[in-house]
């Protein structure tokens, strides 16, 4: 079987506004630098998957017909991944079983984002809910992480302050991050001061609106240009979750609060990849976190410290750019979230920190692996991903 | 994974109108292509859906649990269910799952009364000029009758369906119809190079089969009954009334999962009488993201 | 209805944005298990589906079980008491929401192994107590005439916090 690589790589500056693009501009745009990247000739590829959730904020539906003409690999789309947040990541997912069965060489996997052409994202993220149940109730993105984050609160003895200093930390890797959409540090009584959301979530707790754009080229190794180091996906693990949240928060079954779902995807990703100890075994790790709280249940989740001590290991340095294991390096979500981009962001990020080619972002990696995931509705469905050099 | 991919069981449910119950529809065709594979749900390790939030109303796939999904390791692919069943297919190649589910719905009826895809044109160019899906794919059914006029004329019909497939590896099913081969070839919105035949991008998709097939059935799907036949004639004996062409997806309609119910027409038709298929799926205004599919063996 | 029509910027006369609308009608048509329990709305009960052999109780009813895909049963009356799991106080005006500040909470009603969305009213929480809502009992209580919609009911705490 034919182990997938990465062999080239491109993303676009986060921006909450991209006025001077269509999203044809972007895709055409991020597809060729990706390419570009890799050394390889844009005529030599044999598929293109696009990264491609709801398009309310295009106001184009199956916007996967738009803009594709001429692009790198146009010839032969293998697909549209729709996944929600976890589209980019199911994507390359997906790119690399073609690799890997050896029915394509080079698969192009591309997203952009437009988050600004409508004037809320109410009415994109209403088809998340139950018509019935769930819009009778301000069931939404930000009221449905309060929730976890209450109950977290709850069951740890967490303060609001603990809770805010991943953000605090993400905030300061951000300002390393060229490519972030927030590149301002903010501390931990800023983010306890922002206008409260909904309790205990205030605003700077939340991933901010983003347009975007990223492009991977997956391919055999030895098909890229020479002169880095290889980095293939080592395994992959997924875990459909339930639709109703309410299901999943009683004694027993709670893994909407525990994060046990992600849990069960991450094992099944170190079982391929071959980690039996992801706190030794993992150098690094690219954590998609739309608000503060999903991260600290990510990472305990993903066994990367004991359930509870997320939030006060953070803020006592652990996970921060200069600690053993650092998370989110480039500020993740927390400083930009195109929605159809963020999960190939995640790879992204992880690549250049294997390659060793993260700028002022880079990280001295412990282990040459990298763990990646990436989320569909709330805290619903996983994906997770090892990269490794 | 040993021997090759085929598929295990089928099921399929297609009317006119079963919108009211598409959930129960979806569940029972899962049940039914489970049984039909001789395999539990405990049996799957991977789900892809093919489905449009569109039309469902709701987002596909924070609602997979419809499809048997929760747990299993998800991929919601809805551009086509050729796209899918390829999906399907290197999921077990690369060993990324051992059994896969593959599922796929749609209540196009509703189209019947509003045809909401005026939405899915380019917003700067198409859209102001009128671009609709269905005024695109009869543009390329008028080209296509001026230098063809035998064929068919154009027309489509939307129903409401759901179809389930179960996937794995041949070894221990002698029996099973198996996934010989895959191909694609796409062009843009309209197409680069301004020709807008059918039958050049189903050439170009079977190009590099291993193995071209010899007087295989035919189920093709596509943006209607035009560019469908037009499509076929990749196969002398796929003609319109000849015993080679199946129902097409155009007579029932339901969104980009339709033509999984002809992969379904042919593996009941093989699984009786043996011998090749070749799926032909069209997806797109005019048809434009092809996928063939080659489907070889089911009973000596 | 969606339409699209170009614009110029008032000022350039620079072409530089096109309106346009996403109108698609959706016609929701609930579960069986879903119209019963409206029904029991009406008649001021909340009920759950048993799941077929596992003894599972889902709130709100659903045809099968998500989890494990089996069919459920005729539905069965819970609550009207139960425990709240967890809440959040919205202080955000969003489309569908009423007047900030307002309680959510989800309530596992007894009886049931889920737990259900819902407001809380007539507690006025002292900062620094909220927590204290998590593990709280409380009870649905319905509006005068139920028109068998979720909005039929709300919680109210067994005893302050």
């Amino acid at each position: 079987m034919t182990v997938p690589c990465v062999l080239g790589v491109a993303q676009f500056p986060m921006r909450t506004r991209l006025p001077d693009y269509t999203y044809a501009d972007l895709l055409g745009r991020i597809a060729y630098q990706a390419v570009e990247d890799s050394g390889v000739d844009p005529g030599d590829l044999d598929g293109l998957i696009l990264s491609l959730p709801p398009t309310t904020t295009l106001g184009v539906d199956e916007a996967q017909y738009w803009g594709l003409a001429h692009l790198p690999g146009s010839r032969h789309v293998l697909g549209r991944v729709h996944a929600a947040a976890a589209s980019g990541l199911q994507a390359f997912r997906l790119a690399c079983a073609w690799v890997s069965a050896g029915r394509a060489r080079r698969v192009l996997v591309v997203g952009a984002d437009l988050a600004d052409e409508v004037a809320n994202l109410a009415g994109a993220l209403g088809q998340l809910h139950d018509p019935f149940t769930e819009r009778q109730v301000v069931r939404n993105a930000i009221t449905s992480a309060a929730v976890q984050a209450s109950a977290y609160m709850a069951a740890h003895k967490v303060t609001s302050l603990e809770l805010a200093s991943v953000v605090v930390k993400n905030r300061g890797n951000g300002v390393r991050n060229q490519y972030a959409q927030l590149r301002q540090a903010v501390t931990g009584q800023e983010v306890a001061d922002s206008p409260l959301l909904s309790w205990p979530i205030r605003r700077l707790d939340c991933a901010p609106r983003s347009s975007g754009a990223a492009a991977i080229l997956v391919g055999a190794e030895g098909t890229g240009r020479g002169g880095r180091r290889t980095v293939r996906a080592a395994g992959f693990g997924a875990f459909a979750g339930a639709r109703m949240i309410g299901s999943r928060m009683v004694p027993g079954a709670q893994s909407y609060l525990d994060g046990a779902d992600l849990a069960a995807a991450a094992a099944q990703a170190y079982a391929v990849a071959g980690i039996r100890d992801p706190r030794t075994e993992i150098g690094c790790a690219e954590l998609y976190a739309a608000f503060g709280i999903i991260e600290l249940l990510s990472i305990e989740a993903l066994g990367l410290c004991p359930k509870g001590e997320a939030a006060r290991r953070i803020a006592d340095g652990e996970f921060h750019a200069d600690a053993a294991l650092p998370v989110n390096p480039s500020g993740g979500a927390t400083c930009g979230n195109p929605l159809a981009s963020t999960g190939l962001i995640r790879v992204i990020e992880a690549t250049l920190q294997l390659w060793g080619e993260a700028g002022e972002k880079q990280v001295e990696l412990r282990q040459p692996t990298v763990l990646v995931t990436a989320i569909a509705g709330a805290f619903q469905s996983h994906e997770v991903g090892v990269l490794a050099a | 994974m040993k021997g090759e991919v085929a598929i295990l069981g089928a099921a399929a449910r297609v009317g006119a109108s079963v919108a009211a119950d598409l959930e129960s529809e979806v569940r029972s065709v899962v049940l039914d292509s489970l049984a039909s594979s001789k395999l539990d749900l405990d049996d799957i390790d991977a789900v892809v859906t093919v489905a449009s939030d569109t039309l469902d109303g709701v987002m596909v796939p924070i609602r997979a649990e419809v499809a048997g999904a929760f747990g299993k390791m998800p991929l919601n692919i809805p551009s086509s269910a050729g796209h899918a069943l390829a999906a399907a297919v290197v999921l077990l190649e690369s060993g990324q799952a051992r059994h896969v589910l593959l599922a796929g719905w749609g209540a196009a009826s509703k189209l019947a009364h509003h045809d909401s895809r005026s939405i899915q044109a380019d917003p700067f160019h198409d859209r102001p000029a009128g671009a609709v899906p269905a005024q695109v794919a009869a543009l390329q059914a008028s080209e296509l009758l001026d230098e063809f006029p035998d064929l068919p004329p154009h027309g489509i019909t939307f129903a409401d369906g759901a179809v389930a497939l179960v996937l794995g590896s041949s070894e221990g099913h002698d029996a099973a119809v198996r996934i010989a081969d895959a191909g694609t070839s796409s062009r843009g919105y309209y197409p680069e190079d301004d020709k807008v035949d059918p039958l050049r991008w189903v050439n170009e998709a079977m190009a590099k089969w291993r193995q071209q097939p010899a007087k295989p059935q035919v189920a093709v799907s596509g943006p209607g009954r035009t560019a469908e036949a037009r499509a076929a004639t990749a196969f002398t004996d796929a003609t319109p009334s000849g015993p080679a062409l199946l129902p097409s997806g155009s007579e029932a309609w339901f969104g980009p999962a339709t033509a999984l119910f002809q992969a379904f027409q042919l593996h009941q038709q093989l699984s009786r009488t043996g011998g090749e298929g070749v799926l032909i799926d069209m997806a797109g205004p005019m048809g434009q993201h092809v996928t063939c599919v080659r489907l070889a063996g089911g009973a000596a | 209805m969606n339409k699209t029509t170009a614009g110029h910027d008032a000022e350039s006369g620079d072409f530089n944005f096109v309106e346009g609308e996403w109108e698609v009608h959706q016609r929701y048509v609930p579960s069986r298990a879903l119209v019963e329990f409206f029904g029991g709305l009406k008649r001021k009960e909340i009920l759950g589906s048993p799941v077929e052999g596992t003894g599972r109780i889902i709130v709100p009813p659903q045809d099968f079980c998500e989890l494990s895909y089996r069919p459920t049963g005729p539905l069965v009356p819970v609550g009207p008491g139960g425990t709240i799991r967890s809440f959040t106080i919205v202080h955000s005006r969003f489309a569908n929401g009423p007047p900030p500040p307002v309680t959510m909470v989800f309530v596992q009603f007894d009886g049931a192994d889920t737990a259900s969305p819902g407001y809380l009213q007539g507690t006025a929480l002292q900062p620094g107590t909220e927590l204290e809502l998590i593990g709280a009992r409380c009870r649905a209580v319905f509006v005068d005439a139920p028109q068998g919609d979720w909005r039929d009911f709300w919680f109210e705490l067994e005893t302050e916090v």
